[in-house]
């Protein structure tokens, strides 16, 4: 038999251990159960990113428009297998650039084992100076970038990403952060601890209302009638008016945004949106939309057309300088009549003339989802800059600055019944693992009566089957208004310079879309000669794209 | 039991008088040199108060009795412990099936944006006209469009086809029911003609 022996510090060692073994045990299970919180997540180094796919563009009927690509590269020199530098950068140097200088620092910098010569090459550069160095001496990477499917005829629209990753202009500013998603990290290299490891989130696919067919099409017609009229550039927007959506907006000069670097910066911003014009002749049916709707004036009301009118200091022809006696509004719309714009405008006042102007969106931005759009600017009365010959000169869309966007929505409230839709180039949203979400047309309101756009929508079509016979359609009714615009003489060769353009819209009953056209500078002058024949080229393209149904008499399905 | 216990105590024993003796004088508590020189004689206070606790003491039971206790303790620890390496080996595993998915996610991100440019640009609206041009077909105005209207109703006008009322060309085709062949019987292989054969044979 053995005495008993007192260990009073064992029971301590026992808890010590138990201790131990629960921390232990509350370990295992964390690392088991509990997922890592973000913050210890973030904290833990070294972190990669793991660089999520941008999104794509689709056109309305699920046709690339742009897409994540890999053809852009980063090449890597190493300088311990280029057994002849200088002879290297000889050659190198007509693609390397400006960068063949610092490239030069860094293979005399005897610290440096790795010389990047390229951040962000082109194919044809990463293959050029790939081929010059000995096998194994060059390391090209492929970096996300960006393909454009159509090029130029939609550069402004789309605009760019950078070599860093962020949307320049257009959809790819406006929608930076949808495109984009979420960066993903993970631990390390070898990613040994998948609680640090936070997956990517793809950038959202947009699915724009442009019509692809339409919008090729577009620029292609658009392209031809600079060349064949000399004109120095142009815009044309397609517009469904029921909608707001965007069929087509094509400006020339434009870039290829898939070699944005090589283009004139100031090429990058979308005249359709950016660039101001006055309207000229095309706001005639805004202001004479505002005097009938207000009851001020009708159809059928008549004046007497002088040829001229003095009014508010300044003398206002008419751009035929003829004067054609009693007129009604038909006439005076159809013949574009100076004087029956400047007696409209008189007649409304200018407070309900501006007013009316403001109610269309002209002098504002339209909210269009595309960036960089301007506001325009139309001074009203009271303003700084404000004189009274404004009214006189605004009456016929002279002395204001509208984009047009703002232009073309305007014509198209009428063509919608009065009621104004925002313009609007993104119908759907595809987020990455979720549901796609539609975002549903934007209303800004119920400017005119149904009646009045009616209204308005007949006189225009009259104004075609008279004076702007080339906007007649084979197979469709349709209405518009031209329009010749001056310009200050920017070029100093003492001769004015203008804008043509025509804002129409087809079939007349239930339009189904407004065309506008604006060309700069164009040898042939008014707007009837040359824009309208465009807007009639660019609606049968429409019209075949959207199948829509001839409503002419005597036309064939 | 109580021999037995003396038996393993021979510490106690033999310090017994010796601490209880110096105890003794020592409560008196004098003072001067002599009182100094008796605490130094006074056993270790650390031996007073735990006379048990030499190390001349035999363990040995005691370590046996806790033996299961401790075994039980290193068990679990070691459970613990290779539940531990199987946990760090897992989380090592799938953070490297993480790496090899992330490769395999780049790979295949790479072949879709090259698959999507290479479909847009086959359906590139510029590259199909051309390939149309290329293949004959060109774009037409429609005064080119001749229309032609074949009959074959029992209600055709026989006869000079100018004649016929209505928008229709010179090239207006009016048959007339009879001189439309029916065939009796499905024509079978061996009733087409060898000539037919031959040409297909040597068609492209």
């Amino acid at each position: 038999m053995r005495g008993r022996v007192d260990y009073p510090r064992l029971p301590w060692l026992g808890l010590a251990l138990l201790a131990g073994l629960g921390v232990v045990a509350t370990r295992v299970v964390l690392l088991s159960a509990r997922p890592p919180s973000s913050a210890r997540a973030a904290s833990w180094e070294p972190s990669t990113e793991v660089l999520p796919q941008r999104g794509s563009f689709w056109d309305r009927r699920g046709r690339l428009i742009a897409t994540a690509s890999y053809d852009r590269y980063e090449v890597i020199l190493e300088k311990d297998k280029l057994p002849d530098p200088a002879s290297f950068l000889a050659a190198a140097a007509p693609y390397l650039g400006a960068r063949a200088d610092f490239a030069r620092l860094q293979l005399d910098n005897p610290a440096v084992q790795w010389v990047t010569l390229f951040t962000y090459a082109m194919p044809a550069d990463a293959e050029a100076v790939k081929a010059l160095a000995p096998d194994g001496a060059i390391v090209v990477r492929p970096l996300p970038s960006r393909h454009y499917a159509l090029g130029e005829a939609a550069g402004h629209l789309t605009g760019f990403v950078d070599a860093d990753g962020h949307g320049e202009y257009g959809l790819e500013a406006q929608y930076q952060e949808i495109l984009t998603g979420a960066l993903g990290h993970t631990p390390g290299p070898f990613g040994t601890d998948p609680r640090a490891y936070v997956p990517p989130r793809d950038g959202a696919d947009l699915v724009l209302t442009i019509d692809r067919d339409i919008q090729m099409a577009t620029w292609r017609i658009l392209a031809d009638h600079i060349g064949k009229q000399d004109a120095t550039g142009g815009t044309v927007i397609v517009l469904e008016p029921s909608t707001g959506d965007i069929l087509a907006s094509v400006s020339y000069p434009g870039y290829d945004p898939n070699n944005f670097g090589a283009a004139d910066v100031n090429r990058y911003i979308d005249p359709a949106i950016g660039a101001y014009y006055p309207p000229g002749s095309v706001l005639k049916p805004i202001s004479l939309a505002a005097a009938i709707d207000g009851g001020v004036l009708s159809p059928d009301s008549t004046y007497d057309d002088t040829g001229t009118v003095f009014v508010h200091g300044v003398t206002i022809p008419n751009q035929d300088y003829v004067a054609h006696g009693p007129s009604t509004m038909w006439q005076m719309l159809q013949l574009s009549l100076n004087v029956g714009a400047v007696h409209v405008a008189d007649t409304l006042g200018s407070t309900a003339f501006y007013r009316g102007l403001d109610a269309f969106g002209l002098g504002h931005a339209t909210g269009i989802d595309e960036a960089g759009e301007a506001p325009g600017s139309i001074v009203q009365p009271g303003a700084d800059g404000w004189v009274a010959s404004n009214f006189a000169y605004n009456a016929f869309g002279q002395g204001m600055d509208v984009t047009p966007m703002q232009m073309a929505a305007a014509i198209a409230t009428l063509a919608n019944d009065g009621r104004r839709m925002t313009p609007r180039l993104v119908r759907q949203v595809r987020p990455d693992g979720a549901d796609p979400q539609d975002l549903p047309p934007r209303t800004a309101g119920q400017i005119v009566s149904a009646a009045t756009a009616r209204t308005l929508r007949t006189m225009m079509e009259s104004v075609v089957e008279s004076t702007a016979k080339a906007a007649e359609l084979s197979r469709y009714t349709s209405g518009g208004k031209t329009g010749t615009s001056e310009l200050p003489d920017s070029d100093g060769d003492g001769e004015k310079d203008l804008i043509a353009s025509f804002c129409g819209f087809f079939p007349v009953s239930q339009p189904r879309a407004v065309i506008l056209v604006k060309l700069d500078r164009p040898t042939g002058e008014l707007g009837s000669r040359v824009a309208a024949p465009i807007f009639a080229e660019v609606a049968e393209v429409v019209a075949d794209a959207l199948g829509v149904r001839a409503d002419k008499a005597g036309a064939n399905q | 039991m109580n021999e037995d216990r003396a038996a393993v105590r021979p510490t106690e024993r033999l310090t017994e008088g010796l601490t209880e003796g110096l105890s003794a004088r020592l409560s008196e508590r004098p003072t001067g040199r002599l009182a100094i020189a008796a605490s130094a004689l006074r056993a270790p206070r650390r031996l007073a108060a735990r006379a048990d606790a030499s190390p001349y003491l035999d363990r040995r039971p005691p370590v046996a009795a806790l033996a299961p206790t401790i075994l039980v303790a290193v068990v679990v620890f070691t459970m613990a412990g290779l539940l531990w390496v199987r946990q760090a080996n897992s989380v090592a595993d799938t953070g490297r099936e993480i790496a090899r998915a992330l490769d395999a996610r780049d790979a295949l991100l790479m072949r879709r944006a090259a698959a999507r440019v290479a479909l847009a640009e086959a359906t590139d609206p510029l590259r199909l006209a051309e390939r149309a041009h290329a293949l004959g077909f060109a774009e037409i105005d429609e005064d080119d469009v001749e229309v032609v209207t074949v009959v074959t109703n029992g209600d055709a006008t026989v006869g000079d086809p100018l004649a016929s009322p209505g928008r229709r060309s010179p090239l207006e085709l009016v048959v007339p029911p009879a001189a439309i062949a029916v065939p009796e019987v499905e024509p079978s292989l061996s009733t087409i003609p060898l000539s037919l054969w031959q040409a297909l044979e040597d068609g492209p």
